[in-house]
């Protein structure tokens, strides 16, 4: 930890989102309660983040490791400034940077979303769609039934490792 | 101070003010038999309130403050944001401001659990006096600084030291959260203690505030949060004691209860009417 007792608050606030507090081993009771504080934002971040995407987060952590949550937290402070609320927040940063990863992981997001009924610009059916359809190369709604299966079962990581994902039936509408 | 005189208040947004204006006169309600008089308003910049509401709280024969949990007293503050909570205020008949220091915003995003205590140290108490002086000229209301919730606490301006500088500085009273303030002594490893009766703050604390913690040891520290939700606990029955006794000149206190059942609300205001005849009778035996 390397704030001092003059500096501003501005200054603290940018520190605690800072990933290399919550995985320090802090000595001093100070020190300590600054990790304390770190955790328990970080908590809340992985907390908004695991009711949004339950089953999906299980597989892209296993996938990608920690980093795809302490990547979200670290733009709390500097990205987070132009969303309303910490949820939108935290999901909005989370899922621009999945993005950025493999279609099917935004994809998956996506379906978990209209699978809650949170549909975000797409739709998904198993039915054919008539016109203005894509066909998406996997079948979300195996993956996602698997994911389900595997995540109401606290199932290791190795197991998430493992998985293929085949091509299928399940088709997107364009809105 | 007249214990017996001291009115209750209870906090919460728009729909809660609704709930509270048909409970407050209903005859079965969690409210009856209580000295509930006073309710603290949670607003955003962007809310509207009915005209019936207005027209209610107008002639209402309870008191009314506004909590508005966007106003960075310690960094910068979107003055447009202010003007358009200006507008709402305007339209009920509002005691005071009571707002916690530090800050509750950072750009867009509003901060809510992730509210960050300012660093006892000069240079927030001049932004928080600067700050505070501004927003009471410009809503042209009392404002009282709340201490927030401190889960690390920097500084070396020692926690009264501070409170007292600033509301002299500022021309704003206090509002003092009990809760929080066992935070900040946790965060500092320090026993819960308040000044000696003669100490100046008490003359500046108008509001009393109590809300449900959770507390516990982590890491071989003890930590808490902030969980208005829960039934209020021993330890923060014991911290408001004598609490009480010393603020002889509070207006009301306020049991924050956001989020809260009717039977955890029930028996809170059982626990502080039993708390508060605990210290009269005391008081008493004293004199």
């Amino acid at each position: 930890m390397i704030i001092k007792n003059t500096d501003t608050i501005d200054l603290i606030f940018t520190e605690i989102y800072k990933s290399k507090n919550i995985l320090s081993s802090p000595t001093t009771a100070c020190d300590k309660h600054f990790t304390f504080e770190c955790v328990r934002r970080y908590l809340d971040i992985s907390r908004h983040l695991n009711r949004r995407w339950p089953y999906t987060i299980r597989y892209l952590q296993s996938i990608y490791g920690d980093d795809i949550l302490t990547n979200v937290f670290e733009q709390i402070d500097t990205t987070g400034s132009t969303y309303r609320n910490l949820n939108d927040a935290a999901c909005g940063i989370f899922f621009n940077n999945t993005a950025k990863n493999s279609n099917i992981d935004f994809e998956l997001l996506l379906y978990e979303d209209f699978r809650n009924g949170k549909a975000r610009s797409s739709a998904y059916t198993t039915k054919q769609p008539l016109e203005r359809s894509t066909l998406i190369p996997y079948d979300l709604d195996s993956i996602y039934t698997t994911l389900m299966f595997y995540g109401r079962a606290y199932a290791p990581s190795a197991l998430y490792v493992n998985l293929i994902l085949e091509p299928g039936k399940t088709y997107r509408v364009n809105e | 101070m007249d214990i017996n005189s001291i009115s209750l208040g209870v906090s919460g947004d728009i729909n809660k003010l609704k709930q509270f204006i048909y409970l407050h006169t209903s005859t079965n309600s969690v409210y009856r038999g209580a000295p509930i008089k006073h309710f603290s308003l949670g607003v955003r910049p962007w809310d509207r309130l009915e005209n019936s509401i207005i027209d209610f709280c107008a002639t209402a024969d309870f008191t009314i403050s506004v909590h508005p949990v966007d106003i960075n007293f310690s960094g910068v503050i979107d003055m447009a944001e202010l003007a358009n909570l200006k507008k709402i205020v305007d339209t009920l008949p509002v005691s005071y401001i009571e707002e916690d220091i530090g800050i509750w915003r950072n750009g867009n995003l509003f901060l809510g659990a992730h509210q960050t205590n300012p660093p006892l140290n000069k240079k927030s108490l001049q932004t928080t006096i600067i700050n505070a002086k501004m927003v009471k000229h410009f809503l042209e209301l009392p404002i009282l600084l709340e201490n927030p919730p401190v889960y690390s606490e920097f500084g070396c301006i020692p926690f009264w030291d501070f409170y007292l500088e600033l509301c002299i500085q500022s021309g704003c009273s206090m509002a003092f959260d009990i809760g929080h303030y066992l935070g900040y002594c946790k965060s500092k490893d320090l026993a819960f203690a308040i000044p000696d009766a003669k100490h100046e703050i008490w003359r500046l604390i108008k509001t009393l505030h109590i809300s449900g913690i959770k507390s516990w040891m982590w890491n071989s520290i003890p930590v808490w949060l902030d969980q208005h939700s829960d039934p209020f606990n021993i330890e923060l029955m014991e911290a408001f004691k004598p609490t009480i006794s010393q603020a002889y000149n509070t207006e009301n206190i306020l049991l924050e209860m956001e989020g809260s059942s009717i039977e955890v609300e029930r028996s809170n205001i059982d626990l502080v009417k039993k708390s508060l005849a605990e210290v009269s009778e005391n008081d008493n035996k004293k004199h």
